[in-house]
């Protein structure tokens, strides 16, 4: 059971992002676009964060966190979009959506690496 | 902003007159050209080594091996017609319209301010602000370390080109729109030097699987992600966003008839055969038309618009609306 799901259309983005993780100790699982991250989610209830990219085919990640909260009805989940997008009117729809946090692009993974692990409750 | 640099460009300089070519030379530094000192006997197989040109600085009396030198510029503009050929005139003949098509500029011996005038006309057409082409250096550096975080990463002057002779193998694009731009971003590269540099562990460990080309594809699609956000957050106001929809790279691995939109979603796939109703024994031109409904896709949205739209289409093309 995993307890992080990473959101990316890329894989390159998906392998940097899950290798990182899972080298520091989390369960990681993976998802393609906001459709597959919906399913997955849906799957395993065991996931307490989801990181997750906004600019991707299909369902975007905004859209994704979106249907989280209200076809879900998840509100426990962490939801932290990783995009390049940096503008404040998709911050703004961001936080009105109930997305926990915001990381532009390029990832750092030491710079997460403990409010991740708060996120997940692994401190 | 409004300053704008002085980009550098590459150009083929086939004069054999000694003093021309030191005036030339001169005049070339001064304006920020690369000239490429060529003879008329290997001028041809140097467009071929060089692919990232901005046009042709010729002589009229540049001595050829068979023909003359409006026959070389003929020879080049076939060749890569994308390129401004610029004519050092020496007599005063008279050009055929096909020989005027392809020496577009041509300029009296001697007369350094019609050179001058021809090259910031045909070659250094856009001008681009210092702080743009710094920006843009920057913002790339930065994305190509993060994504090759053990590859030494530099860059050369930057530098504007004609040619449009793609590089390597593997090239993405992805559109840019600003309330003052709408174009392309586009990089390419070659997939075997893409490979090597990750075999030589350019990037992160583990990451890019058996390295076969889609793996590539994907590493360079990401690498123009980055660098298309972070061009995007810098350099796009948000009143150009209101009009802006989702984009995602698109890839291309010519290598491999290999082209990407990011979705694995099933394409429309549409072949259309062109033939020859005279000739039934000839093979069929044959056409593929797809449409990739990647970035937004509602059948239900559809259904909705066909009926509100029933009967109203079959309009005729070609009429004339009168408002």
């Amino acid at each position: 059971m995993a307890n992080v799901l990473v959101v990316d259309d890329s894989s390159t983005m998906r392998e940097i992002v899950a290798s990182f993780l899972t080298q520091n100790g989390f369960e990681v699982a993976l998802a393609t676009d906001g459709r597959d991250g919906l399913d997955q989610l849906r799957r395993d209830p065991g996931i307490r964060l989801v990181v997750s990219d906004i600019n991707m085919p299909n369902m975007d990640g905004l859209t994704m966190a979106e249907k989280i909260r209200t076809e879900l009805g998840n509100k426990e989940v962490r939801i932290v979009m990783l995009t390049t997008e940096d503008n404040a009117v998709m911050r703004s729809r961001g936080r009105e959506i109930g997305v926990t946090g915001w990381i532009v692009k390029p990832f750092n993974g030491n710079a997460v690496l403990g409010p991740f692990k708060k996120l997940c409750g692994m401190s | 902003m409004n300053d704008t640099t002085h980009l550098e460009a590459k150009v083929l300089l086939l004069d054999q007159d000694p003093e021309q070519c030191r005036l030339l030379s001169e005049f070339c530094a001064s304006v920020g050209l690369l000239p490429l000192l060529r003879t008329a006997h290997d001028a041809l197989a140097s467009l071929s080594q060089h692919k990232d040109l901005a046009g042709v600085l010729l002589a009229e009396d540049m001595p050829c091996d068979s023909g003359d030198a409006v026959a070389l510029a003929q020879a080049i503009h076939r060749q890569r017609p994308e390129l401004p050929i610029i004519l050092r005139r020496s007599s005063a003949r008279g050009f055929s319209p096909n020989e005027q098509a392809a020496v577009a500029y041509s300029w009296n011996t001697g007369d350094m301010e019609q050179l001058r005038s021809h090259v910031e006309r045909c070659i250094f057409s856009l001008r681009y602000p210092i702080a743009l082409v710094e920006g843009i250096v920057e913002l790339t550096l930065s994305a190509l370390k993060s994504m090759f975080p053990h590859a030494g990463v530099s860059n050369e002057s930057p530098y504007v080109v004609h040619d449009r002779i793609i590089h390597g193998e593997v090239s993405t694009l992805i559109p840019i729109e600003s309330t003052w731009c709408r174009g392309y971003m586009m990089l390419q590269t070659e997939e075997s030097a893409l490979r090597q540099g990750l075999i030589q562990g350019f990037g992160y460990a583990g990451v890019g699987g058996d390295l076969n080309f889609r793996e590539l594809n994907n590493m360079l699609g990401e690498t123009t992600n980055l660098i298309w956000g972070a061009f995007k957050n810098r350099y796009i106001p948000p009143e150009a966003f209101a009009n802006q929809q989702t984009q995602v790279p698109i890839v291309i691995n010519h290598a491999h008839k290999y082209i990407s939109f990011g979705s694995p979603d099933p394409q429309l796939c549409i072949r259309y055969q062109l033939s020859d109703a005279a000739r039934p024994g000839m093979s069929a031109l044959t056409i593929v038309q797809r449409f990739i409904f990647n970035l937004h896709w509602s059948p239900e949205d559809f259904a909705q618009f066909s009926a509100g739209t029933a009967g109203s289409g079959g309009g005729g093309t070609g009429e004339l609306e009168f408002f």
